[in-house]
């Protein structure tokens, strides 16, 4: 069996190399599907770990993203054994970097580790209008909205989406999840939202808790 | 009527011109540009600040929104001044009387920007160090893709000779084109000088910062609407 421990140290420490070595050998050894969810957590504390590093201002965004597209082959190296119940998906996220706003380096790590969690995660892009949310959500029926922006700007976009979610009747069978540098409780609060993160993990973590 | 200033050092440049520009004199707390990354340290740290003076009638705080690192700040020792604006960009790319229009796809920088120890340039240093360059341009090519251009701003405020050569450098290494708009420090000078009208929230001491100073989901000034 894996070092679980030694995977997501690995995986902190974002050494590619053993990450992937270590993956491929797990897979070779035809393993089951529990065992195979539990690698996936692991790799998830590891990003978990690399959010911390970046808080602490050891991980620069470059790091960020590297640790993105790692997740990102990890999974891809694991999807021939993650069978079975895992393959069913936990839930709907419609996910978008909210109306004039471009930033996106977190928006897509927590769509990767959303995605990695079981969830269906329909990506919006960037730069979205409220209207589009609204179509989308109408189109998807999601559990979860989730919002992402860098700017100032980004609150008055997502209070301008979630007041359009209200006016369309749409508001009260979707949980709203906000984040991105600027959010705190009082944006959560006056944007009318259900969340607030700054970490993609805790993202996660909020997001699985609503659909249990 | 004793005023001092807290600033964040991305503008030092842009201050010391408004200084001089003005003959304003009051001291100078400058505070590190990497606070930026992270709003609830940069008000953490600016609560630090402002809990320790003594003797100030106001704080006038060389800052905007900045991602509501400002919202929620206490005028624990003297009133805060505080221009409405988004941030750094917003502040010396607006004009008076207009409403400010952010340039999408576009990448800014001034010399202050290029000196944080997590500018772009040290992202880009930092990424050649730890993956090599070729990897590093993919990570800056995935990083920048919603971007197409690099603005360097002219403040005035320093040689732009240098800081273009930079800023060429860093865009031939990550696809984008660079570009030169002028700037200005007139916010930055008001906010020296007053009148404290509609450019600026005024909190009294006592007050706290409130996401409607900055006008999200309240009243914003007709021309700096955000």
């Amino acid at each position: 069996m894996l070092d679980l421990q030694a995977l997501t140290k690995a995986v902190g420490d974002l050494n590619e190399q053993q990450v992937l070595a270590m993956l491929k050998e797990f897979v070779a050894t035809n393993p089951g599907n529990e065992e195979t969810v539990a690698v996936v957590n692991a790799c998830q504390q590891g990003m978990a770990i690399v959010g911390e590093l970046f808080d602490q201002k050891e991980y620069f965004v470059g790091d960020l993203i590297f640790a993105g597209e790692l997740l990102s082959s990890a999974i891809d190296i694991l999807k021939p054994v993650l069978g079975g119940e895992s393959t069913v998906t936990v839930g709907k996220i419609v996910l978008g970097t909210v109306e004039g706003d471009l930033h996106d380096i977190g928006k897509n790590i927590f769509k990767n580790m959303a995605e990695a969690a079981g969830f269906e995660v329909i990506d919006l892009g960037i730069d979205v209008p409220a209207a589009t949310f609204v179509e989308k959500v109408k189109e998807i029926k999601p559990e979860i909205v989730g919002m992402s922006g860098v700017l100032t700007l980004a609150l008055d976009s997502m209070k301008k989406t979630v007041d359009e979610l209200k006016t369309a009747g749409l508001r009260d069978g979707v949980k709203v999840i906000i984040g991105g540098n600027p959010v705190t409780e009082e944006a959560c609060r006056v944007i009318g939202a259900d969340a607030f993160t700054t970490n993609a993990a805790e993202g996660v973590k909020i997001c699985q808790g609503w659909v249990k | 009527m004793s005023k001092v200033i807290i600033a964040c050092q991305t503008i030092s440049d842009e201050l010391n011109l408004a200084m001089r520009a003005t003959g304003c004199s009051y001291p100078v707390i400058r505070m590190a540009s990497d606070y930026h990354m992270d709003p609830n340290l940069l008000r953490a740290k600016l609560q630090e600040e402002i809990d320790k003076l003594t003797d100030f009638q106001d704080v006038l705080l060389a800052y905007g929104c900045c991602g509501n690192g400002l919202v929620g700040l206490k005028a624990s020792t003297a009133g805060l001044i505080i221009p409405r604006t988004e941030d750094c960009i917003s502040m010396v790319l607006s004009r008076p009387g207009e409403k400010f229009e952010r340039l999408k796809r576009t990448y800014f920088l001034t010399r202050g920007w290029l000196q944080g120890s997590k500018s772009i340039a040290a992202e880009y240093e930092h990424a050649c160090e730890r993956y090599g360059e070729a990897r590093a341009r993919k990570l800056f090519k995935f990083m920048l893709k919603n971007y197409n251009y690099l603005m360097v701003i002219d403040t005035g405020a320093y040689p732009l000779a240098d800081c273009l050569s930079k800023a060429e450098e860093l865009a031939g290494n990550t696809g984008l084109e660079v570009v030169v708009s002028k700037g200005s420090v007139w916010l930055l000078q008001k906010l020296l000088t007053g009148p404290y009208d509609e450019d600026f929230s005024v909190i009294p001491r006592g007050g706290t910062v409130n996401s409607s100073h900055f006008g999200m989901a309240g009243a914003a000034p007709a021309h700096q609407a955000i």
